[in-house]
């Protein structure tokens, strides 16, 4: 037991949740460090919580623990009455195993999943006494501060803040990486030298080493090296065998309650799909899937070593893992001798999935989601949703049959040339829903119930690598227009009162469409916004638009730049510098044939020529078929 | 169905483990070391499990009990292997019992508790306190007001004290088992200690911590915040034999350690 803490009882009894800070979690993972060469600081730059909910962090510590050299702990963003009492009592931050300060380790490598964190990053440097720039970071007092995830797909808004990015999935090049650290500790390389040496692994983007040149309009004119030798353009690496990869059989189980609270296993990475305003889509490409066999194996080690009585099927769209049913039947079994529960996020909505549902969940309060994106045929076409209409009402009809009651609905507003029809449609698709209800169950089946049908809307924010990255973004106020007329066409149906109306707040929105598709000018502006107080900007009750907007001005940056511009077929992006696999002309074709309102095929019917086969795996190894597998919800 | 009492430790940074948490945790510790725990019936089956008195947060114990329902009967010292196989470093179950069928809770059944309070440091009262709480401990009547559902109540707490002593860490010895020794590495040896046997439970129950607060305020120094550092040496259930009534261990079916009041 390491009985060592940080912070005295004092403050940990006068903190809320002061078991965010304690670690000694089942599973955590404790070394002498006598053996250890390198101590690497793992952020989730976010609440506890939320960041022990995040599998890809499970993975890559349980990864670099199993590196006899390698200590690999865990660290958080502290939350807001912490976060004062460590500045007031000037507490370094650190990290949860050893409870030793952040500052003294040789990495610090965070996880960017969404752009609105990125004050925190801040916030954890600043509480670990780490400057904030790469530039002032000359020597090797402080760690190396790396950054991976999604949001590495764009990382120009926060490239001053690292030193590397590790763009693509995290199995693949960790070991040279530390290899190369070692090698250049021990015989005194420099730290700049050594970032110059890292370049040349792949996938590693070292944003120091490249010059941005721009065009008097604002776009960039170029992006190079400054150093010769080092590529000029940094391209994802993936893992080709995921039944072989590295996968957690002992995740750490925390003591309070995580956002997500149970054992996710990953059945498959990548998605067929290409629906034109997500970025995972096509980041994670090619699909590969896992084994079932594999998946067995390793779900019931999970349950014998966590103890957890949930189990979570993960991927982007669960319904076109291919041994679904082997994999549900094997689970149905395991899991019901030992009272654990499946979840099923969500799923394709036909008979094999409800037969599944009211197997594993309680019918009379779970509900039906179909993530139908856009209320028109017409825009779903534009996005390239596959879902029709007669989908969701089949769907809904069976489900209805099956006892269901409880439908949600999840769209977005502001895609490219969305019109007011495609805005009614919304209302009109939950009225037709509610109507196959009352057709499907007569009166004397209801049982004193009725349909409930839940609406709720996000706003559209156009992400790099997309076929929408030339797409303007909307205003917050144009956001809001758009949710009220949604809400008076819902109001207008016959059927309204059994439909519930939710939608989002729109200047958090404005603010991720900034940094989604932001260059390097914004790094001052994030930086001199968190000295102003931003921080913890996901959370509405600390979410300060005005202070941004403020700081925007200050600075002389347009943030509308960013967002309400359509960009032109030739303009060079700030991320055109990284290669995701799937290349820039076929993502511009897509975006020409969205505005046709035409569809292009999934991946298991036919290659689009995206770019990603060049990784030589998964579904674009595959015979392409004419099986109708449905739609993706 | 066999019902199943453990009595448990809580020590180190686990100490701020909040008591629904720490449930939480034993849930999945049961299912970790796959024994045959009982669920209830119905849509959402889950464990049947209860604590005898949960404990607030940042103290430390020796003497926690949790009761516990399975289908079948477990070979104690087997159950208490498979559980601190897979349990978290700084719980630890320390002994077990099967309980009759007919058995009340846990929780109904407390009767006293041993603590043993330290002072954090910066906090103790002025020096010579020991003797002066003492003192204050021989007197017939210790007025105290104490907060009940219904509003304020002035009781006295005297006769909930059933053994009261001041004395350095290292010379305490535990008034029901005389082998305990209170072993704590942060601690120096010399550190005073108040050791408490008090009544405890739903009826009558005294919060260690309040004969501090009343003695110091009856000194005129007001108490900080979180002053008391507290450690729970065990948890008692009272009985009776032909030598009179006393107060025993919840799991010491043996009356190893009865202590006769």
């Amino acid at each position: 037991m390491n009985e060592k803490l940080a912070l005295s009882d004092d403050i940990l009894l006068s903190c809320s949740k002061p078991e965010r800070y304690i670690g000694n979690e089942v599973n955590s993972v404790t070394k002498d460090l006598k053996d250890v060469k390198i101590r690497f600081a793992f952020c989730f730059p976010d609440v506890y919580e939320i960041g022990m909910s995040h599998l890809g962090i499970q993975i890559l510590y349980g990864m670099f623990n199993s590196y006899d050299d390698v200590w690999c702990e865990r660290v958080y963003s502290p939350w807001t009455d912490m976060d004062q009492v460590m500045r007031d009592n000037k507490i370094p931050l650190f990290a949860l195993e050893s409870q030793d300060p952040v500052h003294d380790f040789d990495f610090l490598g965070f996880t960017l999943q969404y752009e609105l964190c990125y004050t925190n990053i801040l916030q954890v440097l600043d509480l670990s006494g780490i400057p904030f720039t790469s530039a002032e970071r000359t020597d090797w007092s402080c760690p190396i501060v790396i950054g991976g995830g999604p949001c590495t797909y764009n990382p120009e808004p926060i490239a001053d803040f690292f030193d590397i990015f590790y763009i693509g999935e995290g199995e693949n090049h960790y070991r040279t990486l530390f290899d190369l650290y070692e090698q250049c500790k021990a015989d005194g390389t420099s730290r700049k030298d050594f970032l110059i040496k890292a370049a040349s692994i792949p996938g590693m983007y070292i944003p120091s080493l490249y010059e941005v040149k721009y065009k008097e309009d604002g776009t960039i004119e170029s992006m190079n090296p400054t150093v010769e030798g080092i590529p000029s353009h940094i391209t994802k690496d993936i893992v080709t065998d995921l039944d072989h990869a590295f996968y957690p059989s002992k995740p750490v189980v925390p003591f309070i309650k995580a956002t997500q609270d149970r054992i996710v296993l990953e059945v498959m990475r990548g998605c067929i799909r290409g629906c034109r305003f997500c970025q995972a889509g096509q980041l994670y490409r090619p699909k590969r899937e896992k084994s079932h066999e594999v998946l067995e194996k390793q779900a019931v080690e999970l349950l014998k070593n966590t103890g957890y009585e949930e189990i979570s099927l993960s991927s982007l769209s669960t319904s076109d893992y291919e041994q679904l049913p082997q994999l549900l039947d094997f689970l149905l079994k395991e899991c019901g001798s030992k009272h654990v529960n499946i979840s099923l996020p969500s799923l394709r909505i036909d008979n094999f999935s409800l037969d599944v549902m009211s197997k594993v969940q309680d019918i009379k309060k779970s509900s039906l989601t179909f993530a139908a994106e856009a209320g028109s045929q017409r825009l779903r076409d534009v996005i390239n949703k596959g879902v029709t209409e007669e989908d969701i009402l089949r769907g809904s009809h069976e489900a209805f049959l099956g006892g269901w009651n409880k439908v949600k609905f999840y769209f977005m507003l502001g895609h490219p040339w969305e019109t007011d029809e495609d805005i009614a449609g919304i209302g009109e698709i939950c009225n037709k829903v509610a109507a196959e209800y009352f057709d499907t169950v007569p009166k004397e089946k209801r049982n004193g119930q009725s349909v409930e049908i839940t609406a709720s809307t996000s706003f559209f924010v156009p992400k790099p690598f997309t076929p929408f990255q030339w797409a303007p973004m909307c205003k917050p106020e144009e956001f809001l227009e758009k949710a009220a007329k949604t809400k008076a066409g819902i109001r207008s149906q016959i059927n309204q009162k059994r439909i519930k109306y939710n939608w989002h707040e729109a200047n958090a929105s404005m603010l991720e469409g900034v940094f989604a598709r932001g260059d390097r000018k914004l790094c001052k502006a994030i930086l001199r916004a968190y000295e102003k107080g931003c921080i913890y900007d996901a959370w509405g009750e600390y979410f300060k638009y005005d202070v941004w907007m403020e700081t925007f001005e200050e600075l002389g940056i347009d943030p509308w730049f960013y967002v309400s511009r359509t960009r032109p077929d030739d303009e060079i992006f700030p991320w055109d510098i990284l290669d995701c696999g799937v290349t820039k002309s076929f993502l511009l074709r897509e975006w020409h044939t969205s505005q046709e309102a035409k569809i292009s095929k999934n991946c298991a019917n036919q290659c689009m020529g995206c770019g990603a086969k060049q990784y030589g795996v998964g579904i674009c190894m595959e015979p392409k078929t004419d099986k109708n597998v449905g739609y993706a919800v | 169905m066999v019902k199943v009492r453990l009595k448990f430790s809580k020590r180190g940074p686990v100490r701020f483990i909040g008591h629904l948490d720490l449930m939480r945790y034993f849930q999945k510790v049961n299912r970790r070391a796959e024994i045959d725990i009982k669920y209830s019936e119905g849509f959402s089956p889950h464990q049947v499990l209860s604590f005898a008195e949960p404990l607030s947060v940042g103290a430390t114990s020796d003497g926690e009990y949790l009761d516990l329902q399975m289908n079948s009967e477990p070979d104690v010292k087997a159950l208490i292997d498979q559980m601190n196989s897979v349990m978290n470093e700084g719980v630890e179950i320390l002994d077990a019992c099967i309980l009759d069928e007919n058995s009340e809770k846990a929780m109904t059944l407390v009767d006293a508790a041993e603590w043993i309070m330290t002072f954090r440091e910066g906090k103790e009262p002025q020096a010579g306190w020991e003797d002066k709480l003492r003192a204050y401990m021989d007197k017939d009547n210790l007025p105290a007001i104490k907060k009940t559902k219904r509003g304020e109540a002035e009781i006295n707490m005297k006769p909930l004290i059933f053994k009261a002593e001041v004395v350095a860490k290292k010379n305490l010895v535990g008034f029901s088992d005389p082998e305990y020794r209170f072993i704590d590495n942060n601690l120096d040896d010399n550190i005073s200690c108040i050791h408490l046997f008090v009544s405890s439970g739903s009826a009558d129950h005294l919060k260690p911590g309040m004969v501090v607060e009343n003695f110091m305020r009856e000194c005129g120094e007001e108490m900080q915040p979180n002053a008391i550092r507290l450690h729970r040496v065990d948890t008692f259930l009272k009985g009776e034999d032909e030598k009179g009534t006393y107060e025993v261990p919840m799991t010491d079916t043996e009356g190893k350690h009865k202590i006769y009041l």
